[in-house]
């Protein structure tokens, strides 16, 4: 979707600068040729104490700073936000807590992008298709804003804006990085501006990560992954009216998974493929008037396939008839205990069953090996029109309509069909301003889809500066998640291929055990009631934004969904509270510091809404310019867990960036951590945590970049 | 209303050389006028052209709108042409030309005998006072860049020690040169390599300041939160955050003053930024990114 009227979003203007300098254009002394107004009213963007929201902006100077390597570490510096790697490259993020089993209330845009997965709700946090040098900067919308960045933005929105190929000009990089348990990374970047305006960025990246040095069953760690990603951006302006964009993220590699499944004879490592496209189209009709025509596709290919050894009577097609007809009768019946039918129908299948195991005599009880796994494409296309007008001086707006195609097909996941949905929306966003120091917002979106029907997520807040530089706010907002085509329309069961020996008769037997979606799920929603302050405190030297929220989250799908218990719900619902602040300080040209934290209160009737929750949580950071050359920087991040299996979480970073005199286009960088607790643990079923550790609490990375 | 040349006037005189016709040219003669109404104000395109008119008495003072008219009057008052009356006495003082300009020209042009001191009123702003803006406009220790070429070097070394008084971080990025251009690609080359930067100076040099690269650079270094404080009312107007400039009624005013000097047997002033200035201001651009100091920055002109 197109991001609009937030941090970066395209409003309007107050024009009163307009209005001074078309008088004075024309008698300029020293700039004769006739220029346009290029930071038109439709570009400007709302100021930080406008907005209608907690909004938090990681820069690409603070990523720099700290060295930040993966998108989940840079959200460590967001209030509320929290952030556990479960493995090496299964990262699980949640604002203010939640189900840690799938986190999926958070979207995840890249240049308007959503990176959020249709089939299945997640984001591939570990392969996110962008470079963490590529960024120019993440803004965090801190509560729903469906209004302002469409579907899926239920909790929170992380937008990532990347360098355009305009903004970096000629230039090109190369960069390698060493670091511990071997991990490796190697990039190439490239943009340049042709003589006829044609601007183009590519980046290439490959990273090798070896992920902990032991997770829960193994004593050596298999979580490492493997990433290739690539991207090109291009950005044409025909004209002094019209922008051309077009831009492809492809990420692609391997992730180490240790187990799936408790038969399983060789790994089930994942290999996916991450492709996403976007067109856009921009014209500036007058300085009141913007249009911007989106269109979006993206494809993700996923594969994970492993080895693995099962009695040949699971695969008795008359004990997956009884398992559809009463799962509770087919484990009876296959852990031996007595099953208890409670009609002629499960009579019959039951016998059925009995009969067929029994023909298989003592081969049903033999191991039968092959390979299986999850073969799934998940698709999307998106268009989306949107126009920005200014009113007056006191009333700009965007409104837009769009539509969405989510799809997808999987042999395991949807029983080989495609599945799908279709969903058109509307919306808009007005930004009032009654008198100077008042600041009204009003968004509302609307969309329909063909499986949970419609939706209405307001947005209305209300900004008071009570001086030029403290400013006072209070909005409600709602957002909402639709149920993936998993959970809506999911038909999942394993196939064995190259079974060894043969199942008698069928080439590729089916597990018993299958999952199929009843449908008819709601969104998941959630309502926040903020009031906030945002002011700059001793002039200038320090920018404060405090927020006490409440957040009522409800009909969500909470159940962890596996093949034996697949029957999701929205039952589920989760009540939080509590209070963010940062405190961003340069005391001098040379220092700069922030601090960050949240004190959250969760309550919740379903247990697994708990399983990610941090009452307290919080960072401290700090970047000193030793020269012009020489700047050192220092984070230390600390949270405190209360969920059952969730581990407390603490590190510090000591890092460095340094251009060598000598070498002018040479930069060294380098970052050491250490950990306050070297085991990350989370909550994985009823009574059982996984844990991961390092083996030792102090880790580094190296770097050299080379600027040709 | 502008005078044409009238050749065999008794009246005081101050020659205009230069393209009057502009508006900001047209207003400052005007105004000029009115401050000096026993004077009389002539215009001329080029220096040949007074010289032409035979114009008597000479005038008290010649006055040069912009870099080619200084370098027009210099040049061509070295060549002696019969029955002219040039005073060997009369002072040229140089508008609409930067500082940096000015000194290559006086530098580069020898000047003829038969003209008096040359002086200048700096065209651009005064570096200091566009510094303290920036300073005003945080109001914290703050960094700030500026793209530099070859032409503006002598600029660039004021300003870093202006720089360093005011306790700001200057970053200097040299840019190179494509001919007589910079290309887009090198200016957003530089300006993406420093993005620590809190704000960038722009100064005035045609080479980067361009119509068809100020989009640009105004484009990306917003989309950056990196304001561009301008050297003129037209950059601020485009998306500049601000900027000090001279009004043609403020430089008027400040001409006059010098004139009167001069008229009272004093020598020229020496060359220096004018001692009025305005300054523009983009108030959405301020506001959008979270600045909002306009009132601030409007309260620093220095009005006569």
């Amino acid at each position: 979707m197109i991001k609009r009227f937030e941090q970066t979003a395209l409003v309007l203007a107050l024009c009163s600068a307009a209005s001074v300098t078309n008088a004075t254009a024309t008698m300029d002394p020293l700039f004769d040729t006739a220029t346009d107004l290029v930071i038109t009213p439709t570009r400007l963007r709302q100021s930080v104490a406008e907005l209608p929201a907690a909004v938090t902006v990681v820069t690409a100077l603070t990523i720099a700073d700290l060295g930040l390597r993966s998108l989940p570490e840079a959200l460590r510096l967001v209030p509320g936000m929290d952030v556990t790697q479960v493995d090496g490259n299964d990262y699980r993020v949640n604002y203010h807590g939640g189900n840690i089993l799938i986190p999926r209330r958070l979207n995840v845009m890249i240049d308007g992008i959503s990176v959020y997965r249709p089939g299945l709700s997640r984001v591939n946090w570990s392969a996110i298709p962008v470079l963490m040098s590529d960024i120019e900067r993440i803004e965090v919308t801190r509560g729903p804003a469906s209004a302002a960045y469409g579907p899926n933005s239920m909790t929170a929105v992380v937008n990532v804006i990347t360098k355009s190929a305009r903004a970096t000009g000629g230039s090109t990089q190369i960069s390698v990085q060493f670091g511990s348990s071997n991990e490796r990374n190697v990039s190439l970047q490239h943009s340049n501006i042709a003589d006829n305006g044609l601007a183009y960025r590519v980046s290439m990246q490959r990273e090798i990560t070896n992920g902990y040095d032991a997770i829960p069953a193994l004593k050596v760690g298999h979580d490492g992954q493997t990433i290739n990603r690539g991207t090109l951006g291009l950005d044409f302006t025909p004209n002094a009216r019209d922008s051309l964009g077009f831009q492809v993220l492809v990420a692609d590699g391997t992730k180490q998974v240790e187990t799936i499944d408790s038969r399983q004879t060789s790994f089930p490592d994942v290999r996916f493929t991450d492709v996403y496209g976007a067109v856009n189209w921009r014209r500036d009709w007058n300085d009141s008037l913007e249009t911007k025509v989106r269109a979006t596709v993206l494809n993700q290919d996923q594969s994970q396939g492993w080895s693995t050894c099962v009695p040949m009577g699971l695969f008795a097609p008359e004990l997956g008839a009884l398992w559809r007809i009463n799962p509770q009768l087919a484990t009876a019946l296959v852990t031996g205990a007595t099953p208890k039918p409670s009609s002629a129908a499960e009579v019959a299948a039951l016998t059925a069953t009995a009969r067929a195991i029994g023909a298989l005599g003592a081969r049903a009880t033999q191991n039968l090996c092959g390979t299986t796994g999850i073969e799934l494409t998940e698709r999307r296309v998106d268009i989306e029109a949107q126009a920005t007008v200014v009113v007056s001086a006191q009333l700009r707006g965007v409104v837009g309509i769009g539509y969405r195609r989510d799809s997808g097909r999987s042999d395991s996941l949807s029983g080989g069909k495609d599945v799908a949905a279709n969903a058109a929306r509307a919306f808009f966003n007005a930004e009032y301003r009654p008198i100077d120091n008042v600041t009204l917002n009003l968004g509302l979106y609307v969309d329909r889809d063909g499986k949970s029907g419609s939706e209405f997520l307001p947005r209305v807040g209300a900004n008071w500066a009570v001086t030029p530089t403290q400013t006072l706010r209070a909005s409600w907002a709602v957002g909402a998640r639709r149920p993936d085509l998993q959970e809506q329309q999911g038909n999942w069961s394993y196939r064995l291929i190259n079974a060894t020996p043969a199942y008698p008769g069928i080439a590729q037997p089916q597990y018993y055990q299958t999952g199929v979606a009843q449908g008819g799920l709601l969104p998941e929603r959630n309502e926040r009631l903020e009031v906030g302050y945002h002011g700059n405190w001793v002039p200038g030297h320090a920018v404060v934004d405090v927020v006490v929220f409440r957040e009522q989250q409800r009909d969500l799908v909470s159940e962890k969904l596996a093949i034996n218990t697949f029957s999701p719900t929205n039952k589920g619902s989760l009540t939080t509270s509590g209070i963010e602040a940062t405190l961003d300080f340069k005391p001098t040209e040379k220092l700069s510091v922030s601090v960050g934290g949240a004190l959250v209160h969760a309550r919740s009737e379903t247990a697994l809404e708990l399983t990610q929750t941090v009452p307290l949580s919080g960072f401290l950071r700090t970047t000193y310019v030793l020269s012009d050359d020489l700047r050192i920087s220092a984070v230390a991040y600390a949270s405190n867990a209360s969920s059952p299996g969730l581990r407390s979480f603490g590190r510090q970073d000591l890092s460095l960036r340094y251009k060598a005199s000598a070498f002018r286009k040479v930069t060294f960088t380098g970052t050491l951590s250490h950990l306050d607790n070297v085991v990350t643990g989370a909550y994985q079923d009823v009574g059982r945590a996984s844990t991961s550790r390092f083996t030792q609490s102090v880790r580094g990375i190296i770097g050299l970049e080379v600027a040709l | 209303m502008l005078l044409v040349l009238v050749p065999g006037s008794t009246h005081a005189q101050i020659v205009v050389v230069g393209d009057a016709t502009r508006t900001y040219s047209t207003a400052f003669v005007e105004r000029l006028q009115a401050l000096l109404p026993s004077v009389t104000t002539r215009t001329a395109e080029s220096y040949q052209a007074y010289r032409s008119q035979n114009v008597t008495p000479p005038p008290k003072l010649f006055i040069a709108l912009g870099a080619e008219a200084l370098r027009d009057v210099l040049v061509t008052s070295r060549s002696t042409t019969p029955g002219q009356s040039v005073s060997t006495a009369t002072p040229v003082l140089s508008l609409l030309t930067t500082q940096d300009q000015y000194a290559t020209i006086v530098k580069t042009v020898k000047v003829a005998s038969s003209l008096g001191a040359v002086s200048a009123l700096y065209g651009d702003p005064d570096p200091a006072i566009q510094l303290r803006l920036i300073q005003a406009t945080f109001r914290r220790p703050v960094s700030v860049g500026v793209w530099a070429t070859s032409d503006t070097a002598p600029t660039v070394t004021k300003l870093q020690t202006l720089a360093a008084a005011l306790d700001i971080t200057l970053v200097v990025e040299n840019v190179a040169l494509d001919g007589d251009r910079v290309a887009i690609a090198e200016v957003a080359r530089a300006t993406s390599a420093h993005i620590e930067v809190d704000a960038w100076l722009a100064l005035p040099d045609a080479a980067i300041f361009n119509a068809s690269n100020l989009k640009t650079i105004l484009l990306v270094t917003y989309a950056r939160s990196q304001p561009v404080f301008g050297f003129t009312a037209t950059m601020v107007t485009a998306g500049a955050a601000a900027s000090a400039w001279v009004p043609p009624a403020m430089l008027a005013n400040d001409v006059a003053e010098m004139y009167r000097a001069i008229a009272r047997g004093a020598e020229i002033a020496n060359p220096r930024y004018s001692s009025h200035f305005d300054v523009v201001v983009n108030e959405s651009v301020l506001r959008s990114l979270s600045l909002p100091v306009a009132q601030t920055l409007k309260q620093m002109r220095r009005a006569p």
